[in-house]
C-alpha cells in the first residue's frame, strides 16, 4: 500500500470510501444475509429437518459426485495446457490460448445447449444413443460434462499468467543438468505453481459445485436422481417451499465463503507465488 | 575442443548471428564480449543446445553436436539470473544434477552429500548447505549456481553473463575468483558479457562480436594494442576518433599531422584512432602541432587533460600528475601535441 | 527426386528441437481434451445453425419477442456495466489508495459473486427485492418496484459484474507512480483536475476491459437473472431464457440460432478485448 501524502482532502477521503462501502453493503452483503435470514425464519428446527429430506441429501451427494470428477480432470487437463503454452513456441498460441478460455465467455444456456444439440433425441449422437440404451442428457453423464465444460478454464486461468512470469530459466537448467520431463515438472515446475494451482482448483470446484444454468438445460430435472443442489433451489423455490431453497442455499453460500476465504489466505500468505495481477 | 562453422541465425526477420566461425581449445577461458544485440548470448546458448540454429555445425570433440540436445553435451550452464531452483535448497540445488541421474550413473546419496559438501568448500559456501536461495546475496547464488553447474563434471563450462547483476565490488571479486577457479581445475570455458574490462582481466582469448558477427578474436593484449576494426577501437578502452583527410600516406587533421601505417599511400577520408594514453604533450614550442589545455581533472592516480587542436578538434589525454606537474598543466596553457602511436582506418 | 528428398530430409532435420520435455505429451492431452469437451459440441451448434437458410434466421431475428429479449439482456447488461464502471472505480479507488479499519476483509468480499452459486444469488436478490423484502419494503412506498421488473434484472446484472471492474483496474491504480500526481501537483494541478487528466487516462484501458468483461458476462447471465426478473415475454425475459423455453418446446432450431447469435456477438466482444489489452500494452510501453 503506498502512501499517498498529497490528494484529496480527509473529509472527501471519508466519504468516497463510506460510498464505496455502502454500494458493497447494498450489493454483496445484504444479498449473503438474506440467505441466512430466510433459511433461519421458521427457526433452527425447519431448517435442519430441510436439509436432512431424502431429496437435499440426494443433491448434495450428486453435487460433490459431478465435482469430483470435474475438477481432477480439468486440474489435470489445465496442468497439461499450462505447461504446453508456456514453456514452447508455436504458431497459433494466441488462438489456443483464446479457444481455453471460451467457455468462460459463452452463456452457461448455450454451455449446456451444445451438449443437448449433440447428444439429444434431434442431435447428432441421438438416436446411436438411443439404440444403444445409453443415457446422457437428463442423467448424470451429460450434468458431468456440462459442468466439465462450464470450469474448463479455470485452472489454466490461474497457471498461465504465473507461469508466463515465471519463466523457463529453471527448466532449462534442470534439463542441462540432466532431469527428463516429469521428473523437471515435479521437482522444479510444481513446487513453483503449488498455490496458484490450488487456487485455480479452489475457484474450479465453487464453479463446478455451483453451476445452474448448463446443467439446467441438461439434466431434465428428475428430482432425487438428476437434480444437483443449485437445481435443487430451485425446485424448492418454485413450489414455495421457502426455508427449503434457502436451507440448501445457505449449504451454498457457505461452500463460497470458505471458498473466498481460502482463496485470501493463499493470496496473504504466498502472494509473491501467485501472478502479478492477483496481488492485491 | 569446440570448432563452430559457418553458424546463421535469424529471429523474426532479425539477423541475430551471420556465418560464425571460430574454435575453442581444451582448458581454454574464452569471454564473447560485445554490445546488446551482438548475438554472443545466442552463440552461447546454441552452443549449449538451448537454440538451434538455422544452418552450420556445432562439433565438440570431434563429434558433431548440431542437433544433440543439451543433456547429453555433458555441458555446465550458468544462467544470467542464476536460474537456482527456488524451492530446493542450496544443498539439493547442488546435488540435483547428481540424483536425477539414471541408473548405474546415479552415485549413492552418501557419495552425492560428500560432493555436495566438498563444492560447497571450494565455492567458499561452507556452511550455507540448508539454506535457501531467497536467503542468499547475490554474490553467493552466483556461486551456487556454478556448483551447481560443476556437480556432473563437465567437459564445458558456459556463463551467460556471470556477473552482470552484481554489484561493482562483487563483481570484481568474483572476476579474480573465476579466473583463480580456471586455473585450478582447468576446464574449457566460454562466458558472455559487455564488460571490456571483464573480458580483458579474466579470459585467455577474446572473441569480439557486433550485430551478429565476429569482430576480432585474439588475446586480450592482442585486441586492446592491435584492434582490427574501428568497432574494436571503440568498444575496447578509451579512444579519440578523429576523421581526416589521408593524402599520400600522411593523414592530416586540422592542427596534427601523422604519419600512418598505410604503406601503399593511399588517399581518401578516413578515421584516426589515438588512445588517450599515446598522446604526448610538451610545453609548447615553435615546431610541433599546437594547442590549447581546456580542461584537466585530476581522477585518483591519474590525470585526464582536455586539448584543443588548432582546427577545433578536442583531444582526450591520459597522463601522470608528474607529467602534469613538470609540463605545466592548466587550462588556458599552450602545449605541444604529438601521437606515440595511431591508426588509420580509411573510409 | 533426390532434390525433393534433400528438402523433405533438409525439413525434417530442422524441426524445432524442443528442450524442454513433454512437448507432445501436453500438446496432444490439451488438443484432444478441448476438441472432445469443447470444440466438437461447438461445432455441432454452429453446423446445426448453419444449416438454416438466411429465410429462417431472419423469421426468428424480427420476432418481437426474440427482440425484446435481445433488447433486455444487451441493453441491461450495458446499463449495468457502466454501473459498475463507476462504483468499481471508486470500490478499486478506496482500496487500494486509503487506509481503513477492515480493508483486507471488504477486498476479499469483492470476490464474493464469483464464488457464490448463480442461483443463491438469484433467490437471495429475489428476496431482497420483493415487495416485502428488506429493501423491497424501502422502496416500494416510494413507487419503485425492482422485482419482477427489468430494474431486478439490472440489479442481478450489476451484482455478478462487481469484481469483473474492481479486479481490472486495482492493479493499474497500485502500479500507478505516487511520482506524477506529486509532478501534477508541484506544477499547481488540484486533486480533481490530477485525477482528470492524470490518472483518469492511465486507469482509462483497464477500466474499458474491465467494463467489457462485466457486460460480457453480464449478457450470458442466467441463474442470478431468472428468478428477479418475472420472465413475461416481451418485457422481462432474457435471451438466455428465450433459448431454455424453446428447447423445452423442442424448438431446437430457434434455440441454435438465437445460440448462435449470442456467441457471434461474445466472440466479437472477446476478440475486442483482447485488442484492447494489445492495444493497452502498446501504449504503456511506449
Amino acid at each position: 500500500m503506498k502512501a499517498h501524502t498529497i490528494g484529496e482532502p480527509g473529509l472527501l477521503r471519508w466519504a468516497l470510501i463510506l460510498t464505496a462501502l455502502a454500494f458493497l453493503a447494498v450489493f454483496l452483503v445484504l444479498p449473503l444475509a438474506a440467505v441466512l435470514a430466510e433459511a433461519l425464519a421458521k427457526g433452527w428446527d425447519r431448517y435442519f429437518h430441510a436439509l436432512f429430506k431424502h431429496d437435499s441429501v440426494s443433491a448434495i451427494w450428486l453435487t460433490l459426485l459431478v465435482a469430483a470428477i470435474a475438477v481432477p480432470a480439468n486440474m489435470v487437463f489445465g496442468v497439461a495446457a499450462s505447461w504446453a503454452v508456456t514453456k514452447y513456441d508455436f504458431p497459433g498460441k494466441s488462438l489456443l490460448v483464446t479457444l481455453i478460455d471460451l467457455p468462460f465467455s459463452v452463456s452457461p444456456v448455450i454451455s449446456g445447449l451444445v451438449y443437448v444439440l449433440l447428444f439429444g433425441l434431434q442431435g447428432w449422437l441421438g438416436p446411436w444413443l438411443q439404440a444403444h440404451d445409453l443415457k446422457i442428457l437428463f442423467a448424470v453423464p451429460g450434468i458431468v460434462l456440462a459442468t466439465v465444460f462450464v470450469t474448463f478454464p479455470f485452472v489454466a486461468r490461474e497457471l498461465i499468467p504465473l507461469m508466463e512470469e515465471q519463466g523457463r530459466a529453471e527448466e532449462e537448467a534442470a534439463v542441462v543438468l540432466g532431469a527428463g520431463g516429469f521428473r523437471t515438472f515435479w521437482s522444479v515446475t510444481l513446487p513453483n505453481i503449488k498455490w496458484a494451482l490450488l487456487t485455480g482448483v479452489l475457484l474450479c470446484n465453487a464453479r463446478a459445485m455451483g453451476e445452474f444454468g448448463a446443467v439446467s438445460v441438461v439434466s431434465g430435472h428428475i428430482r432425487g436422481l438428476t437434480n444437483t443442489m443449485p437445481l435443487h433451489v430451485e425446485i424448492l423455490y418454485n413450489e414455495y417451499d421457502l426455508v427449503g431453497a434457502f436451507a440448501v442455499a445457505s449449504l451454498l453460500a457457505f461452500l463460497a465463503l470458505v471458498t473466498l476465504a481460502a482463496k485470501t489466505a493463499v493470496e496473504w500468505w504466498h502472494g509473491d507465488e501467485l501472478a502479478a495481477t492477483r496481488r492485491h | 575442443m569446440i570448432e563452430v562453422e559457418n553458424l546463421s541465425k535469424r529471429f523474426r526477420g532479425f539477423a541475430a548471428l551471420q556465418d560464425i566461425s571460430l574454435s575453442i581449445q581444451e582448458g581454454e577461458l574464452v569471454a564473447l564480449l560485445g554490445p546488446s544485440g551482438s548475438g554472443k548470448t545466442t552463440l552461447l546458448r546454441i552452443l549449449a543446445g538451448l537454440e538451434q540454429a538455422d544452418s552450420g555445425s556445432v562439433r565438440i570433440d570431434g563429434a558433431d553436436a548440431t542437433r544433440l540436445h543439451p543433456r547429453d553435451r555433458k555441458i555446465g550452464f550458468v544462467f544470467q539470473n542464476y536460474a537456482l531452483f527456488r524451492h530446493m535448497s542450496v544443498a539439493d540445488n547442488i546435488g540435483f544434477g547428481l540424483k536425477v541421474r539414471k541408473g548405474a550413473a546415479r552415485p549413492p546419496k552418501a557419495e552425492i552429500a560428500r560432493r555436495v559438501e566438498s563444492l560447497l568448500e571450494l565455492m567458499q559456501l561452507d556452511g550455507l548447505g540448508g539454506r535457501y536461495p531467497s536467503q542468499l546475496s547475490g554474490g553467493q547464488r552466483q556461486r551456487v549456481a556454478l556448483a551447481r553447474a560443476l556437480a556432473v563434471e563437465p567437459r564445458l563450462l558456459l556463463l551467460d553473463e556471470p556477473f552482470g547483476a552484481l554489484d561493482a565490488q562483487v563483481r570484481k571479486e568474483l572476476r579474480r575468483w573465476l579466473r583463480k577457479l580456471h586455473d585450478d581445475i582447468h576446464i574449457t570455458g566460454v562466458f558472455v558479457t559487455h564488460d571490456q574490462e571483464e573480458a580483458l582481466e579474466v579470459a585467455d582469448r577474446v572473441v569480439v562480436m557486433n550485430k551478429g558477427s565476429i569482430e576480432q578474436i585474439g588475446t586480450p593484449t592482442e585486441i586492446y594494442d592491435h584492434p582490427a576494426t574501428p568497432f574494436v577501437y571503440r568498444f575496447l578502452g578509451n579512444v579519440n576518433a578523429i576523421p581526416c583527410d589521408v593524402r599520400a600516406g600522411k593523414a592530416r587533421v586540422d592542427g596534427l599531422e601523422l604519419v600512418c601505417d598505410e604503406p601503399n599511400g593511399a588517399s581518401g577520408g578516413g578515421v584516426v584512432f589515438i588512445r588517450p594514453h599515446d598522446v604526448a604533450l610538451e610545453p609548447a614550442s615553435d615546431s610541433g602541432n599546437h594547442a590549447v589545455v581546456r580542461h584537466v581533472a585530476v581522477l585518483g592516480a591519474g590525470v585526464r587533460v582536455e586539448v584543443v587542436l588548432s582546427g577545433g578538434i578536442v583531444l582526450d589525454v591520459e597522463t601522470t600528475r608528474e607529467e602534469r606537474d613538470r609540463v605545466g598543466l592548466r587550462p588556458g596553457r599552450g602545449v605541444s601535441v604529438a601521437a606515440r602511436k595511431a591508426r588509420l582506418f580509411l573510409d | 527426386m533426390s532434390a525433393a528428398g534433400g528438402v523433405l530430409t533438409g525439413w525434417i532435420a530442422r524441426r524445432p528441437l524442443r528442450v524442454i520435455p513433454g512437448f507432445g505429451a501436453t500438446m496432444g492431452l490439451t488438443l484432444t481434451y478441448l476438441s472432445l469437451i469443447v470444440l466438437i459440441p461447438l461445432a455441432a451448434l454452429f453446423l446445426r445453425a448453419a444449416g438454416m437458410s438466411p429465410a429462417e434466421w431472419w423469421a426468428i431475428l424480427v420476432d418481437p419477442r426474440v427482440l425484446a429479449s435481445l433488447r433486455l439482456s444487451f441493453g441491461g447488461a450495458l446499463i449495468a456495466a457502466i454501473v459498475n464502471g463507476i462504483f468499481g472505480l471508486l470500490v478499486a479507488w478506496v482500496l487500494v489508495r486509503y487506509d481503513f479499519p477492515g480493508r483486507k476483509l471488504v477486498d476479499a468480499i469483492v470476490d464474493l459473486p464469483f464464488a457464490l452459486p448463480t442461483a443463491v444469488a438469484g433467490v437471495a436478490l429475489t428476496a431482497l427485492y420483493a415487495p416485502r423484502g428488506w429493501i423491497g419494503s424501502l422502496i416500494e412506498p416510494l413507487g419503485i418496484k425492482v422485482a419482477f421488473t427489468p430494474l431486478g434484472v439490472i440489479v442481478a446484472m450489476i451484482f455478478i459484474g462487481v469484481p469483473f471492474v474492481v479486479r481490472t483496474v486495482e492493479p493499474v491504480l497500485a502500479d500507478f507512480d505516487a511520482e506524477l500526481e506529486e509532478a501534477a501537483a508541484t506544477l499547481g494541478s488540484t486533486p480533481f483536475e490530477t485525477f482528470r487528466l492524470v490518472i483518469l487516462p492511465a486507469v482509462g484501458p483497464a477500466l474499458l476491459t474491465g467494463i467489457s468483461l462485466a457486460f460480457a458476462r453480464a449478457v450470458g447471465e442466467y441463474g442470478s437473472v431468472i428468478f428477479i426478473a418475472g420472465n413475461m415475454p416481451g418485457i422481462s425475459e432474457i435471451t438466455p431464457l428465450l433459448i431454455v423455453t424453446k428447447l423445452e418446446q423442442y424448438d431446437y432450431t430457434g434455440a441454435t440460432v438465437l445460440a448462435a447469435i449470442m456467441l457471434i456477438i461474445s466472440f466479437l466482444l472477446l476478440l475486442g478485448i483482447n485488442l484492447l489489452q494489445k492495444w493497452r500494452r502498446r501504449r504503456v510501453e511506449a
